[in-house]
């Protein structure tokens, strides 16, 4: 096809577009990305919207099984190395071809300090460029999950990057931007039109798609609505066409609206507290000279304290399912036989207290976002109001997740709440990022630092063992391990739920990430 | 006026023209009424209240979400019902309009103080000091005033240490910063009333005798420069009191586990369409209650003080 031509054709859909009348998704959360920067936050909020812009080597279908995106095929050569054939025809939004080039640029871009993805390339030993279309990757240890950990690793063009000044990721701790975090330039099937922080973001359907969109939305504008009521009254009076999450204490109400639909699910989230346990003296603490996160008692007793059931029935509606584990069913390694939580009891938190030297509580601050998990502050203040009636006066600090990031992923903290999906669904994930002690990649969401090294060793092996019962033995004995030492409190696995208007409809997928494409409006 | 004798005072006061304005005009009855009744139940909420919301040891989950007690299912124990994490509305309502009133009266006292001060020395000494600051506040007066309120409290936020007592700190950091936002009135007002009398006979005749400049805006010029104040300052506690439930409604105000009426109401805000009605009901009307009686009475003693009108 001539330039000229190809230029003509587009044109003319172009025209098709508009002339046919633009079909508009309007879409509400209850907070907003951060950053358009793929690799600058953890986080699924962040990274289900990027996924529409930005597109990794390899992904996954609704069902969240494993799917080609800019990889064809990969397989493993040896132990630890990985050959991927990249897609031919691929350009960026930019117009720019797609090539192995960008493939090493984006390893080492998410494997730079500021980048919050770390923990997904640190056991990247190399990239190597074999040609245009293959590249191949070299693993420190045998990982037979690897293209499993790569599915949030988006792909970012080099020149762009280097040309825009954002090679590196911003870091998210230092409160720090640059062009990638306001702009965007992926492969995806949505481009980035305009982006407001907080007000508004909106994406385009990309023309030049290399596959083919299943829906049929040209424009998706994203506006976060942290009010759950304002976010449903703009749901009712058509204002929005989507939202996420419906909130709990509404869900039935919405269900039995004629022009709306309910989509629920379970989530594979797993919302839990962690504490300091490295610092001799916590930060925000009235102890001086010691760290009471020390003492396993101490930790034991914050667990007996919390009423896990009433927040389940009282504050969650019954939408969560509380859990001993950090996992959720559905993520492989998940053992039920070991899902029993230690019970509610506040004596024994008491005593526990007491023989730890506090016989009268202490005082500590707790971080906790109130716009990020699906009520969030509303747990908090649940846990802080459980722990004093054990003598524990808890100073809570709930605060949009725009201030709340920066401030825990610095480990600014001694005691939060945090949520955590593992993007492989496979249990190492939570190991390697929440649990294992924090070196290098390793550890880079375990922000209370627990660590034991009996316990490192174990996930070391469970990442490389590839017999299953093996591998089974060893992931109940690390599990058991984390759980008699009270490591984290686990509180739960939330619910989704995502409310839509009648003449909507997605797919929806149980970690929570919405695609656009899949968005069909009638 | 300070210097008058306490026993004649009181007789003097009912026998003077305001009491009788104020006798004789039954909104200014009622307004008080209510006012003193909404103050005396925040200041006398730990006798008053049923229980102490603030004590979260005393919260039980279990608890949460009961209606009135009128109402089916509604405990006699909560007679307006309880909040989502099971504290009584009543005995929240009595507790948080003390942290409503305190903020109120505390950020107009501040502000009173800043506008009274810049205005008597812009008004009096003139000149550049005087161009400074009311240029200051000609920039201020163009944002309004929530707006500043919000940065201020941003600010001193990321400043405050991060062990800092935080529902303390809160308090005094939301005083200041409505303070701030709010003084720019009252030192213009004082100011203008500075100039015309900073040019009566009774200033001169001070002058004359070799009273310093700081002794005469002190004992001659403020007092009779501090009729309309009272009037702005009256107006604005209820001001201030919305710009507080404004500030805790956006979530930067006090810490949820001490809630004010405005972090009640953003509470209720959230259940607003899951039928729990009385969450944002109750702290509602209290707001609205207190704010229309002291906005009622600061219209009231305008109309009492404004000569013209007499």
């Amino acid at each position: 096809m001539k330039p000229s031509t190809r230029f003509l054709l587009a044109a003319a859909a172009t025209l098709l577009v508009s002339a046919s009348h633009a079909v508009t998704l309007r879409t509400a959360d209850q907070g907003d990305a951060l950053s358009m920067d793929p690799h600058s936050l953890n986080e699924t909020t962040q990274l289900g919207f990027t996924a529409n812009v930005y597109e990794p080597l390899v992904t996954r279908d609704s069902k969240l099984a494993l799917k080609p995106a800019l990889a064809t095929e990969w397989k493993q050569t040896s132990p630890t190395s990985w050959v991927f054939t990249l897609r031919r025809g691929v350009s960026f939004h930019d117009g720019q071809p797609f090539t192995a080039d960008d493939v090493v640029f984006s390893f080492q871009r998410a494997a730079d300090p500021g980048s919050d993805l770390r923990g997904a390339v640190g056991q990247v030993k190399e990239v190597r460029k074999i040609d245009e279309r293959t590249v191949e990757i070299i693993t420190t240890v045998p990982l037979p999950i690897f293209p499993e950990m790569i599915t949030s690793l988006s792909m970012m063009s080099k020149a762009w990057c280097e040309a825009n000044g954002a090679a590196k990721p911003v870091d998210k701790r230092k409160g720090v931007e640059n062009a990638a975090s306001v702009r965007a330039n992926g492969t995806g099937p949505f481009r980035l039109r305009s982006r407001e922080p907080a007000v508004r973001t909106v994406l385009v359907r990309n023309q030049q798609y290399w596959g083919k969109i299943e829906g049929n939305v040209d424009e998706v504008v994203w506006t976060p609505i942290g009010n759950d009521a304002t976010r449903v009254a703009a749901l009712k009076s058509g204002e929005i066409d989507l939202m996420q999450p419906a909130p709990v204490q509404d869900v039935e109400r919405l269900k039995q609206d004629s022009n709306l639909t309910v989509m629920q699910g379970p989530e594979l989230r797993t919302i839990f507290l962690g504490m300091d346990q490295k610092r001799d003296e916590l930060l925000f603490s009235n102890v001086k000279g010691k760290n009471p996160f020390k003492d396993r008692r101490v930790r034991q007793a914050f667990f007996q304290a919390i009423d896990i059931e009433a927040i389940k029935t009282r504050i969650m509606r019954g939408a969560a399912t509380p859990t001993n584990l950090m996992i959720g069913p559905g993520v492989n390694g998940f053992m039920p036989e070991l899902n029993k939580r230690a019970p509610y009891d506040p004596e024994a938190s008491k005593k526990l207290l007491a023989e730890a030297g506090y016989p009268n509580g202490f005082e500590v601050k707790m971080n906790c976002p109130n716009d990020r998990y699906v009520n969030d502050g509303e747990i908090c203040q649940a846990v802080a109001g459980m722990l004093a009636r054990v003598g524990v006066k808890i100073n809570l600090e709930a605060e949009s997740k725009a201030t709340y990031f920066p401030k825990i992923l610095s480990r600014n903290t001694s005691f939060y709440l945090l949520g955590w999906t593992p993007t492989t669904y496979d249990v190492e994930n939570t190991l390697y990022n929440i649990m294992a002690t924090p070196t290098g990649g390793r550890g880079t969401f375990n922000l209370g630092s627990y660590s034991n090294p009996k316990f490192d060793e174990l996930a070391g092996k469970i990442s490389t063992e590839t017999d299953p019962s093996k591998r089974n033995a060893m992931i109940a004995e690390a599990m058991k391990l984390h759980a008699e030492e009270f490591g984290h409190v686990p509180l739960h696995q939330q619910a989704l739920a995502w409310a839509m208007r009648k003449n909507v409809t997605i797919d929806q997928r149980g970690d929570n990430i919405i695609l656009y494409r899949t968005a069909v409006v009638k | 006026m300070t210097d008058a004798v306490s026993t004649s005072a009181t007789g003097r006061f009912f026998d003077s023209d305001i009491f009788y304005s104020f006798r004789t005009s039954p909104v200014a009855v009622a307004a008080a009424l209510v006012a003193v009744l909404m103050i005396l139940g925040s200041v006398l909420a730990p006798l008053l209240a049923p229980h102490d919301p603030f004590d979260l040891a005393t919260l039980d989950l279990n608890n949460s979400l009961l209606p009135p007690a009128w109402i089916a299912q509604g405990q006699a124990a909560f007679p307006l019902g309880t909040d989502d994490q099971g504290r009584d509305v009543l005995s929240t309502i009595l507790y948080g309009s003390r942290i409503s009133l305190l903020v109120g009266l505390a950020s107009v006292a501040l502000a009173m103080v800043m506008g009274v001060t810049l205005g008597l020395l812009s008004g009096f000494l003139g000149g550049r000091l005087d161009s400074f600051i009311m240029r200051t506040a000609d920039v201020q007066l163009s944002f309004p005033a929530i707006l500043i309120a919000l940065l201020i409290n941003g600010v001193a936020r990321s400043l405050l240490p991060g062990n800092a007592n935080l529902e303390a700190m809160a308090i005094a950091v939301l005083i200041g910063s409505i303070a701030l936002a709010n003084w720019v009135q009252y030192a213009r007002t004082v100011r203008g009333s500075t100039m015309v009398e900073k040019h009566r006979e009774y200033v001169q005749a001070a002058q004359v005798i070799g009273v310093g400049p700081l002794a005469i805006m002190r004992r001659h010029v403020l007092p009779n420069v501090l009729g309309p104040v009272l009037v702005i300052g009256t107006i604005n506690v209820a001001t201030a009191i919305i710009t507080e439930a404004t500030l805790s409604f956006l979530g930067v105000g006090v810490p949820p586990t001490t809630p004010s009426l405005g972090t009640m109401i953003n509470t209720g805000n959230n259940f607003l369409y899951s039928g729990e009605w009385w969450l944002v009901v109750f702290p509602g009307l209290a707001l609205i209650l207190l704010c229309m009686s002291v906005n009622l009475l600061g219209d009231w003693l305008r109309d009492a003080l404004n000569p013209r009108l007499q």
